[in-house]
């Protein structure tokens, strides 16, 4: 069976590419199955969203590539973070971070009023 | 963009996941089907991919006009029908707004226009008078709302002593005219104000095409004298060539002209005459319109306080300029500016529905490309770059269309327009065709792009066309609403032309020679001189051959000029001013005038030779004049003062002449007419009629034109330094009244057609298509026995139902829309049923001859071949 879509607004996964790229240079493949892993198999990336928006991401200058030798002996393309990037990954960092805790809050606020 | 690395890293992804389930202890095959399935469309992927790194549209749009140039030279006959067809919808709209724009957009080309203003007296029985001079004086001195008020008067002036003696246009005007209006000389100077008063060192300036024209364009011309009307006045200036003065008068450019101050002949000194002063203005800094007009009517008031016998009742009126100079050709302007648009939209919806039967072809290649990949914001932006290169293609020859078009309306037509010699392509012009253009693009090029790139995706593989049908419908039913009212304007203004052919002016026309002629300046000298000119004239002139009689008169009728002036009836009691009294036309005549013009006399007798300075005064007057001031007498043997001369006894009644124009009853001033012996006036009026010109009117045994050299030769000989300024017959004068009207209906005619042919286009072409789509029904019904009649009454009736439908809300559109027109139409009315109800049968007739062709191509199929068909 097909993995559920994951419905990520297009913001929150430029954020989750440029986190994981953040960790050091990393090709598509291994974006998807890091960001997998690290959500505990909640979010699934499919490719369909994932390579056009690791190429408008290099696009607008916040991520280089190489070509190296992956781990299995063949050459992927291997995405780095830019400074630029990085700068982009702190802001948008902070900003999720605001956003989280103002949803938070209005859930917990929600939940002590329902009680 | 390395189409070949974003290959290698969507593959290495996919065995990446291959290896993946392979490792899980799936069997190769197993994993590469699940990756498969996983991966989606790898093309999708990579067309996504690359729309994410053009940052500029710039490649793909490059690319989308290649394509679309593509497509459009492999349908070579489809382009260049399109493209056709909006070049004449685009073409005639440049051409329209190129006119509007000069006429009414355009700020006047003086300095500070949008402050400059006109002036009229408005008095008890007219709306609109010229200004007495010594009046406008009093308003410059008085107001306090303008810096600067000038007064221009027509005159035209006689230059003899140089060469061959010629009449010229020019104006009598206000030294200060020339800083108001920001207009300095070629050479030279303009007048000093010490020039512009009675006494006044008499001097003129030229126009530019005079001094080329007559004088070589020698500068030693500054200072040297020209005999004007008998005068010597010192040339001190050249006006620059693209200079005219505002309040133009025909076609006719003024090559001359002299300070008004210095002009003293006794109109200009007496307060009760209005002596043809027109009176601009320009506003201070920052003064409303408004604020001048409160100003202005305070002086008004103070003037009829301090003159009354001459001012009561007189008030101000304070218009722009501009709308002086252009707003009586406004409303026709805008008329035919609607007009095109409409053209241009009926235009629009032919070529939406090529476009869209070509869609239908191309539905594969839609489905195919979406299939591969393409968004459907990609094929609609595809098909809008196809739209729109059409679109500009169709824009650029209607550019080439328009601007030779409206070289031929200026030359034809300055006549009729106001500003005809402004017209020209400027970057106004420019942008809106640029602007038409683009919207074109859109509207004919949005639907039938959506519609495609829907079923295209939704129906690959599978002919679209249930619900196509609908909107092509309305298409026609569209054009055919639009098409309505320009037929049905353009029919009202037939029958208004018809209506205005068949009024009776109130003379015979026919046969007849009108001749502007200036007496020689030491003929118009004196009063006996200019009476033995007058009869020496006539008697030449009545013993030519092919002349039957000759009379002279002072304005002929529909020529735009007019003597006016308050009259009276002897012993009646008259009130303190002049101004409760009625106006009448005053028409100082040769004795045969009357005859030579075929004016039927009703009552009395007409002026004859014995009526003469010695007998005592008579007058013939119009029925008109007789049913307003002798409702219920006999009026032969009453006597009329006219203004302050000396009493006329009736001695006769005359019918009524259209004086103004055809359709006299709506738009003339003055209705009373009134005729009196000419040789009868005292010597000072006498010279101050004839120093307007005098009209020779000639009464032809065959074709007037025949004689026109004869007729030159002979004032020439009768004293060579007479002005012949115009030869004209006199048809061809009642003829001109209708200028305007025969412009309007030549270009609304235009467009009707245009729009007629479009819309027949447009349903041939949609009963084409639905006779093709109908093909496989046609052959079953045919099969079953129907007869190919019934076959070709069911298409022609599905063309006559879309018609129907169109002319149903073309009659509702044209009901609103008819009411701008009522000002133009003469004797038929804005909602004639007669001209509405055969606009629509004609109307009807095209519709169903345009689905005729088609439908008998459907009823002659072959029962067994349309079966086969699909």
């Amino acid at each position: 069976m097909p993995p559920t879509k994951s419905d990520l607004p297009q913001g929150t996964l430029d954020l989750l590419i440029l986190k994981v790229i953040a960790l050091g240079p990393i090709h598509g493949y291994a974006i998807a199955q890091r960001i997998q892993q690290i959500s505990r198999e909640v979010l699934q990336v499919q490719q369909g969203s994932l390579y056009p928006a690791l190429h408008r991401l290099e696009n607008k200058g916040f991520l280089v590539a190489d070509w190296k030798e992956s781990e299995t002996g063949r050459e992927a393309k291997y995405y780095r973070l830019t400074a630029k990037g990085r700068s982009q990954l702190n802001s948008e960092t902070a900003n999720w971070k605001r956003l989280a805790t103002a949803i938070g809050l209005i859930v917990n606020f929600a939940e002590g009023e329902a009680r | 963009m390395n189409e070949e690395q974003l290959d290698r890293e969507l593959r290495f992804h996919f065995d990446q996941l291959v290896a993946d389930y392979v490792r899980q202890g799936l069997t190769e095959t197993e994993a590469r089907r699940r990756a498969g399935q996983e991966f989606g469309g790898i093309d999708q992927v990579k067309e996504e991919c690359r729309d994410a790194r053009s940052t500029l549209w710039l490649d793909s749009t490059l690319q989308d006009i290649r394509f679309a140039l593509r497509s459009m030279r492999k349908n070579a006959v489809l382009t260049s029908t399109v493209i056709a067809t909006l070049a004449l919808g685009i073409g005639v709209n440049t051409a329209i707004f190129s006119v509007v724009n000069a006429v009414l957009l355009r700020p006047l080309p003086y300095a500070q226009p949008d402050r400059l203003i006109a002036l009229f007296e408005t008095t008890p029985q007219l709306p609109r008078a010229s200004a007495s001079y010594l009046n406008y004086l009093d308003w410059r001195r008085l107001n306090n709302t303008c810096d600067e008020l000038a007064a221009l008067r027509w005159g035209d002036f006689n230059l003899t002593g140089f060469g061959d003696p010629e009449r010229l246009h020019g104006r009598m005007v206000s030294a200060s005219v020339f800083s108001m209006l920001g207009v300095s000389p070629v050479i030279g100077r303009t007048f000093t104000a010490d020039e512009d008063r009675p006494g006044g060192r008499p001097v003129a300036l030229i126009s530019e095409s005079l001094w080329r024209r007559r004088f070589g364009a020698d500068t030693g011309i500054l200072g040297r004298a020209l005999t004007l009307n008998g005068s010597a006045y010192t040339v001190v200036g050249i006006l620059p060539g693209s200079f005219q003065f505002p309040f133009r008068f025909g076609s006719s450019s003024e090559e001359v002209a002299v300070p008004l101050g210095q002009v003293t002949d006794p109109p200009m000194l007496d307060r009760l005459f209005h002596p043809g002063i027109r009176v601009v203005g320009r506003l201070k800094t920052g003064v409303a319109i408004e604020t001048a007009r409160a100003d202005f009517t305070r002086v008004a008031k103070a003037l009829a306080q301090e003159y009354p016998k001459a001012n009561e009742g007189h008030g101000l009126s304070v218009t722009l300029l501009k709308d002086e100079l252009v707003g009586y050709v406004r409303g026709g302007l805008y008329l035919l500016m609607g007009a095109v648009i409409f053209v241009l939209l009926i235009a629009c919806a032919n070529v939406a529905n090529l476009l869209l039967a070509r869609a239908t072809a191309r539905e594969q290649e839609i489905a195919m490309r979406s299939a591969l990949g393409a968004s459907r914001f990609r094929i609609v932006r595809q098909m809008l770059t196809e739209s729109l290169l059409l679109a500009f293609a169709g824009g650029l020859l209607g550019l080439l269309l328009a601007s030779t078009t409206t070289v031929f309306l200026v030359k034809s037509e300055a006549r009729v327009l106001p500003r005809a010699e402004q017209i020209t392509m400027d970057s106004r012009v420019l942008l809106f065709t640029f602007a038409m253009a683009v919207l074109t693009g859109f509207l004919f090029g949005l639907a039938p792009a959506l519609q495609v790139s829907r079923s295209g995706i939704r129906n690959f593989g599978r002919g679209v066309v249930a619900g196509r049908r609908g909107f092509r419908d309305l298409l026609v039913v569209g054009q055919v609403t639009l098409a309505l009212p320009l037929l049905v304007g353009g029919a009202l203004l037939i029958r208004t032309l018809w209506n205005l052919n068949g009024v009776d002016p109130g003379f015979d026309p026919h046969h007849t020679l009108a001749i502007d002629v200036s007496l020689s300046p030491s003929a118009a000298s004196t009063g006996p001189s200019i009476r033995r000119a007058y009869d020496d004239l006539i008697r030449r002139l009545e013993n030519l051959p092919g002349i039957e009689a000759a009379a002279a008169v002072g304005n002929l009728p529909m020529t735009g000029d007019d003597t006016a002036a308050p009259i009276s009836v002897e012993g009646r009691p008259v009130s303190k001013t002049q101004y409760d009294l009625p106006i009448g036309l005053l028409y100082p005549t040769t004795p045969d005038y009357l005859q030579v013009m075929k004016i039927p006399l009703l009552r009395g007798r007409f002026i004859n030779e014995h009526d003469n300075l010695t007998s005592q005064p008579v007058m013939v007057i119009d029925e008109t004049t007789a049913r307003t001031l002798f409702p219920n007498e006999d009026p032969i043997g009453k006597r009329i003062v006219v203004g302050t001369g000396r009493p006329s006894q009736i001695i006769g009644v005359v019918a009524h002449v259209k004086h103004s124009g055809l359709d006299d009853d709506v738009t003339a001033r003055f209705h009373l007419q009134l005729y009196y012996p000419v040789v009868q006036l005292p010597d000072a009026f006498l010279k101050f009629t004839v120093s307007g010109g005098e009209m020779f009117i000639l009464r032809t045994r065959s074709n007037p034109l025949a004689v026109i050299d004869a007729v030159r030769n002979e004032i020439r000989s009768a004293d060579a330094d007479d002005v012949v300024s115009s030869i004209r017959a006199m048809d061809e004068i009642v003829a001109g009244t209708l200028a305007s009207r025969r412009f309007l209906l030549t270009l609304l005619g235009t467009f009707a057609g245009i729009a007629l042919l479009l819309a027949s286009v447009g349903i041939y072409g949609v009963i084409s298509y639905s006779v093709s789509q109908r093909t496989r029904e046609i052959g079953i019904r045919m099969a079953l026995g129907a007869k190919p009649g019934d076959i070709l009454r069911s298409v022609v009736g599905q063309g006559a139902l879309l018609s129907m439908a169109g002319i149903a809300l073309g009659i509702i559109a044209s009901v609103f829309l008819t009411r701008f027109m009522s000002g133009l139409l003469f004797g038929v009315g804005k909602t004639d049923p007669l001209t509405f109800s055969g606009v629509a049968i004609a109307l009807t007739v095209v519709a169903v001859a345009a689905s005729f062709l088609p439908a008998l191509r459907g009823a002659k199929a072959d029962p067994l071949s349309a079966l086969r068909c699909e």
